[in-house]
């Protein structure tokens, strides 16, 4: 996906002027010159600065470079990605819930399904045994405590 | 010294830390191999693992990983014309159109030896440099420190491909996203939106693992990069990998010796790593030729150039990590946030304090790159074995160490969130012509600009000055400057002579 620089520049502006203006609302530090407030105003300025440019910059190109481009992406393409995101986002809403071995395994064994076009049994295998895999490495020998949910029993090891 | 170095000897010459790196090492080459899967993506998926591992295997993890992974880039170049990695985009139409002559053991010979090579003396380079510069270093304050760090950042922004400013807004995006959380000075917390997760900040790992494997990932799923829907048959390697690299060095010795030293040097730079050495060498090579027109047609003299000067430039970027604790590369910045991590303290104190532990890291080097001569050649043997595991299934699988790597560093989702968010904002920036390494080292790096500059005023009472008292950190602000000055009386330039980068439409009518 690409976007004009002007585009982009826009966004980069405003989020400078949002964080000025956050800044100015920061507790000066008694007795310093320089408080919480200066780094932030910086890199805000910097963004307005460079945002500015860009906006310029892209202006100039919107002939040529147009405003937004998808270039090469399919539907089928597009959908792909948009689950990479669906899957991470949902391990992020449901792990909890759900449990890591749930979440993970499932997710992404139809992610898998929806690559290979199909292999149903053998995304299966791969998932799971990856799954487990990583829980044991990560839950059970370097002690990282992997939300465990309410459906699934602890695993014994 | 000669008891430090032999502590050194026995920290790493211990089974346990060789087993992690031959572990580490056949990892970097399948990742390596595998076409859009980069060096520092093996890297941030790495990191989760050695966050739970003493300094000395993890770094030595990394190391291992790292040299192996940017030779194997070299496996797909030479044989389906993908360059594994960026580094190994330079010179893969000269190591493709040997293979297609029947001659890809004499290429990826060649570069497996000059890999091996250029590494050594990159390690070297590194050994001999940094206990020295270390000595320098000690004698640093604040201030020096702060010009120091402003002086990485101003080259990573720089340096870096593509138009100047796209490199400072990734450079502006990493320091306000350091900013994020409590204050170092004042406890004033910023930007943290009322969530107390946001509180300490944003998590260096889950931003690394978001920002290199979660935009490879979606790049690959839209098919951007490269390696979806590849149809060209894998060529197998037959006969001798090494007959006729022999006379190969012999010719091109200098070459050999430029790539090497340049690319050492390239890799101190901040913000320039293995691609950008790759290039640069591979450009010079070609200029001082006496037969620049056969490269890219199967030559072998830019191959000796460039293979040796991305494996060199490795050690290099270690020099100012270690020494400064200012990332050369995008691999050292993950290495620094490691150790900070860990506790320690990157910089010139660790000469001081834990010196063995800077000896570790040159010896580890050294067996790195001998241990990359039997591994990379059995990777050469067997590429076809390794093309075998496809994508589709390894897409997957990747996102499954994401997501655990993110949420191990502080056991909550919350990191995953992160990687998410930050996966999603590279993969935007890089599609866009916009550089993340200057992100990267802008959020290693802010904090410390911020501090040093904090504690420089509260010490010269707000006096700006006091920036130049030091005659170090003059010279250092000065160099800054000026650096900042000529890009933007550069970009100046461009601008009021119009718009030569665009000057279709006109034209056309």
């Amino acid at each position: 996906m690409k976007l004009n620089d002007a585009i982009i520049g826009l966004v980069v502006l405003l989020g400078g002027l949002a964080a000025i203006l956050q800044a100015q609302t920061f507790q000066p530090t008694h007795g310093q010159a320089y408080g919480p407030d200066l780094f932030p105003t910086i890199i805000g300025s910097g963004f307005v600065l460079s945002g500015l440019v860009l906006i310029v910059g892209g202006w100039r190109e919107r002939q040529t470079v147009g405003w937004l481009r998808l270039e090469g992406a399919s539907p089928g393409r597009l959908l792909d990605a948009g689950l990479v995101l669906a899957y991470i986002a949902g391990f992020i809403g449901l792990a909890p819930v759900l449990g890591f071995l749930l979440t993970a395994g499932l997710g992404g064994w139809l992610l898998m399904v929806r690559f290979r076009r199909g292999h149903w049994l053998s995304s299966l295998a791969i998932a799971a045994l990856v799954t487990l895999v990583t829980d044991w490495a990560f839950r059970t020998v370097l002690l990282v405590p992997l939300p465990q949910g309410a459906l699934l029993p602890r695993l014994p090891w | 010294m000669s008891d430090t170095l032999a502590i050194a000897f026995g920290l790493v010459f211990d089974p346990y830390v060789l087993a992690v790196m031959l572990a580490a090492g056949a990892f970097g080459l399948f990742v390596g191999a595998m076409p859009g899967l980069t060096a520092t993506l093996a890297v941030a998926l790495l990191v989760p693992v050695t966050f739970f591992m003493d300094p000395i295997p993890a770094l030595a993890a990394i190391v291992a990983t790292t040299a192996m992974a940017i030779f194997a880039g070299d496996l797909p170049g030479a044989l389906l014309r993908i360059p594994g990695t960026p580094a190994s985009a330079a010179y893969v139409d000269d190591t493709h159109q040997l293979t297609l002559q029947g001659k890809a053991n004499l290429g990826l010979g060649t570069a497996l030896i000059c890999a091996v090579i250029g590494g050594l003396v990159g390690a070297a380079i590194l050994a001999f440099t940094a206990p020295l510069l270390a000595e320098v270093a000690l004698q640093f304050s604040t201030q020096e420190y702060f010009w120091l760090a402003t002086f990485g950042l101003t080259c990573a922004a720089f340096v870096s491909t593509g138009k100047p400013v796209k490199g400072l807004v990734s450079l502006l995006l990493g320091l306000f996203i350091a900013t994020i959380g409590i204050d170092i000075m004042a406890g004033q917390p910023r930007f943290t939106m009322g969530s107390v997760e946001l509180m300490g900040g944003v998590s260096f790992i889950p931003a690394m693992i978001g920002m290199f494997a979660i935009s490879e990932v979606l790049r690959w799923a839209l098919g951007s990069g490269g390696g979806r829907d590849q149809a060209e048959p894998v060529r197998q390697v037959t006969g001798a990998v090494f007959t006729g690299v022999l006379p190969v060095l012999r010719r091109y010795k200098l070459g050999l010796v430029r790539g090497s030293l340049g690319g050492t040097a390239i890799g101190i730079l901040p913000g320039a790593g293995a691609d950008i050495a790759a290039w640069v060498t591979y450009a010079v090579s070609k200029k001082f030729s006496e037969t620049p027109e056969r490269y890219g047609t199967g030559h072998t003299e830019g191959l000796v150039d460039a293979s040796s000067a991305n494996n060199a430039s490795l050690g290099g970027a270690w020099i100012p990590a270690l020494v400064f604790g200012i990332p050369g590369d995008t691999v050292t910045a993950i290495v620094i946030g490691i150790l900070y991590m860990k506790g320690m303290n990157p910089g010139p104190t660790v000469m001081l304090y834990q010196p063995e532990l800077l000896y570790a890291v040159f010896i580890a080097f050294f067996v790195a790159n001998l241990l990359l001569l039997p591994l990379g050649y059995l990777a050469i043997k067997s590429y076809g074995q390794m093309l075998r595991v496809p994508r589709e299934v390894l897409m997957p699988i990747i996102l499954i160490l994401c997501m655990v790597g993110a949420f191990a560093i502080n056991n909550t989702v919350f990191g995953v969130a992160i990687m998410l968010v930050l996966g999603i904002v590279a993969f935007l920036m890089e599609e866009n012509g916009f550089p993340v390494a200057p992100a990267i080292l802008g959020l290693v790096l802010g904090t410390m600009i911020e501090r040093n500059f904090m504690q420089s005023m509260i010490k010269a009472d707000g006096n700006l000055l006091a920036f130049f008292d030091r005659p170090i950190a003059a010279t250092l602000g000065v160099i800054t400057i000026a650096i900042w000055l000529l890009v933007a009386a550069g970009a100046a330039r461009r601008w009021w002579r119009g718009r030569p980068s665009t000057a279709v439409p006109s034209s056309a009518e």
